[in-house]
């Protein structure tokens, strides 16, 4: 069955500013939410965007994600005409290398694109929390018969030198694209999604790899030499919620953000965009006769005997009697033994914090416990 | 290792009350998260037991919804087994007729196409946590024709369930099958679960429509117990009967006992039941819960004491719930107070202040009612 638009979803990344979160982990494998990993938002996304077909290119440290995404069930990826296909680096006959650079990592898997023959191709990162409905995106592009479509969203002043910058007109032609400029020339970032025709990302993806260059990427050679040769390029502006949690700062925040109703819905309250991820077989949570749970997040097999305050809890975590949790993120499996004190932290799957310990500081300073 | 085909028997006639006006014992949510089938299911699952069949004697439509995934979420290799449901059309309006030996019949095929060695058939209302392989082993070396799985209950438990006691001889023969006499001290109280050969169910299908069209298996084991060699395999530990509101009540409530519920629960025995990516519950500042197990989807705004809340359900700011259960999707409004209330799915419950039920007599408010 020819599809017409497929996603290719780059999820090779280490996330080096995630410190030791992402020592033995995958970037969008990182819990978020009480409950999900962030790839789970780009996949939920593909999904509701009835996308049947979705490449996930893994790479650094893929254990956990390649077993977390398995054949793509959790996402109902996985019937007769639905695929999430993993993608890691392979052997070929031509030899073997890694992914170096996200354009690198398309032109190696373009014979699995090949293959399923679709007119259009959408670029994806595994590593943003954001609800999208790429259909949207999708048809914009072919009203504007582009060659390439970027999302773009609006970013403080102070940040546009992190991003991929982006001028382009009422009509959306972009005019300009920097990549992370000391000067930037406006504000709108691309969002490291492009819908390309794939005619198109196939031409310059070919051109780019005759050039002898340590990688090829996106953002560097592609959009710029597209540009250049005067290709219809346009930006799709993305008006929500939209996070890249690069940073332990950043990953904090988006969890603190889900305490208040905002853009992001992820209690799905519009009943129109559900995140599909991994249940546990749990008990549902449990609070206790002395818990005293405020302001906070808990999941499903949660065990609450202490006070917990600001917070999001994963499952399978345990705050004993006595202890305090506050402004924190507790992941699966974490244990809080009595009367410790935390607070403003992140503490990782699995890990203790011992009896009258006493984590975070009032500072400012996310303290990160791996 | 031999193969065992698993079959839940729904055919107990078990009333919960409004909580089983529409739908059977099997689809009525428990502990915030479950149904009944999920414990028996998990039991057949974690005991290897992959082909499994439900018998269903009414309300099937809950039950179709429940298990359609069936397959994936209760970790039964879809390709080698699988859970079937089956119905009995032709006599779901009789009540002398619409029993499990006649549904078995009506369905054969299933009976017949299997390649099972052996069966075991287990009721949903009777919760406990049982890896059947014990028993089928010890069937197996016995050479008995049929085991009953029994376990002895004192007077004082046993008060207050519908349930049928063994009387054995020194070597565990079942001599008889009764009603519950109501004695004093123990007795031997069956758990509904047997186990034979395939063949053997065949043949007592075969048998016991010969004596009467009217017996149930459990009637026609009764009636067999002088010709065939039927044996009881006694067990310890946590069992309950649910088969009245009042159980219901009591035996959800007990759980919030974390020693409890560790004597139904264990992580080496998954209880698995369908999911539906719920987000994790929600605590607002206004929350004071204690003692309570919360569904996942839930947003607490006011006070909850030694409930058990299911999913997706919204307490607003200012109410109370005490010693109560509330199944999936309920909304309680500002100013309510509830104790001792089950609240069947969707109610809600939103201008009357107080409502107000006996441990022994909660209040039910009915599926998707506005108070």
């Amino acid at each position: 069955m020819k599809n017409e638009m497929i996603a290719m979803l780059l999820a090779g990344g280490k996330g080096t500013r995630l410190a030791s979160l992402t020592k033995k982990n995958a970037k969008p494998a990182v819990y978020f939410g009480g409950k999900y990993r962030i790839i789970d938002f780009t996949l939920s996304n593909c999904a509701n965007s009835n996308i049947s077909t979705v490449g996930v290119l893994t790479q650094y440290e893929s254990i956990q994600l390649n077993a977390y995404i398995g054949a793509g069930n959790k996402w109902g990826l996985d019937g007769n005409h639905n695929k999430a296909v993993l993608l890691p680096p392979r052997q070929k006959e031509e030899g073997s290398s890694w992914y170096n650079g996200t354009a690198d990592a398309i032109i190696h898997n373009l014979d699995f694109i090949e293959e399923n023959d679709p007119e259009y191709v959408l670029i994806l990162s595994g590593d943003h929390i954001y609800k999208m409905n790429y259909e949207e995106m999708l048809a914009f592009h072919k009203e504007t018969n582009a060659a390439v479509t970027i999302a773009a969203i609006e970013v403080p002043w102070s940040e546009a030198n992190r991003f991929g910058i982006m001028v382009y007109d009422e009509s959306g032609n972009i005019t300009t694209f920097q990549e992370k400029p000391k000067q930037p020339a406006s504000n709108m970032a691309s969002m490291g999604v492009y819908i390309f025709t794939y005619s198109k990302l196939k031409e310059y993806l070919l051109a780019d790899q005759k050039i002898e260059r340590k990688e090829h990427d996106f953002g560097k050679h592609i959009l710029p030499e597209m540009l250049k040769a005067k290709e219809k390029m346009v930006a799709f502006h993305f008006h929500g919620y939209w996070k890249d949690v690069g940073t332990i700062e950043s990953l904090w925040e988006a969890n603190m953000d889900l305490l208040r109703d905002n853009d992001l819905d992820l209690f799905n309250r519009r009943r129109d965009w559900k995140i599909y991820s991994e249940d546990t077989f749990s008990l549902p949570q449990y609070l206790g006769p002395n818990s005293l749970v405020v302001d906070s997040l808990i999941n499903q097999g949660a065990k609450i005997f202490g006070h917990v305050h600001k917070s999001v809890i994963f499952h399978q975590a345990i705050i004993e009697e006595g202890a305090e949790v506050s402004e924190s993120v507790i992941l699966p499996g974490a244990i809080i033994r009595r009367n410790a004190r935390v607070h403003r932290a992140i503490i990782d799957s699995k890990m203790i914090v011992y009896e009258n310990a006493i984590v975070g500081s009032t500072d400012g300073v996310i303290t990160l416990i791996a | 290792m031999q193969r065992v085909l698993g079959i839940v028997n729904l055919h107990h006639s078990i009333s919960l009350s409004a909580l089983t006006r529409r739908r059977s014992l099997a689809s009525v949510g428990f502990l915030a998260r479950y149904c009944f089938i999920d414990f028996v299911l998990s039991n057949f699952a974690n005991s290897n037991i992959n082909e499994i069949g439900v018998l269903i004697k009414e309300y099937p439509r809950s039950l179709f919804r429940h298990l359609g995934l069936a397959d994936k979420e209760w970790s039964l290799n879809a390709k080698t087994g699988g859970i079937s449901l089956l119905y009995n059309e032709q006599y779901a309006n009789h009540g002398y007729y619409n029993h499990d030996i006649n549904n078995l019949i009506e369905n054969y095929w299933f009976l017949r196409s299997s390649k099972a060695d052996y069966v075991v058939i287990a009721p949903a209302h009777i919760l406990l946590r049982m890896d059947y392989r014990d028993m089928i082993r010890e069937h197996i070396e016995s050479k008995a024709d049929v085991t009953i799985l029994a376990q002895e209950v004192s007077a004082l438990e046993q008060k207050d369930v519908d349930c049928d006691c063994l009387r054995v001889d020194p070597n565990q023969r079942v001599l008889s099958i009764e009603e519950n006499h109501f004695n004093e001290g123990n007795s031997l109280v069956s758990l509904e679960t047997v186990v034979m050969k395939r063949e053997t169910l065949i043949d007592l299908i075969r048998t016991t429509t010969q004596i009467s069209t009217f017996f149930s298996l459990r009637d026609g084991l009764n009636a067999l117990c002088k010709d065939w060699m039927i044996r009881a395999y006694t067990r310890k530990g946590y069992v309950r009967f649910i088969d009245s509101i009042q159980q219901y009540m009591r035996c959800s409530l007990e759980l919030i006992d974390p020693e409890r519920a560790s004597e139904l629960f264990s992580t080496n025995w998954p209880i698995y039941t369908r999911t539906y990516d719920t987000p994790p519950a929600r605590y607002e500042e206004t929350a004071d819960v204690k003692e309570s197990y919360v569904a996942n989807g839930t947003i607490i705004r006011g006070t909850v004491h030694h409930s058990i809340i299911g999913r997706d359900v919204l307490i607003e700011e200012g109410a109370v719930v005490k010693n109560c259960i509330l199944q999936s999707h309920t909304r309680i409004a500002k100013g309510a107070h509830l104790e001792y209330v089950v609240v069947d799915k969707e109610a809600i419950i939103s201008e009357v202040k107080e409502i107000i039920g006996k441990e022994n007599q909660p209040v039910i408010i009915k599926q998707e009612e506005v108070i």
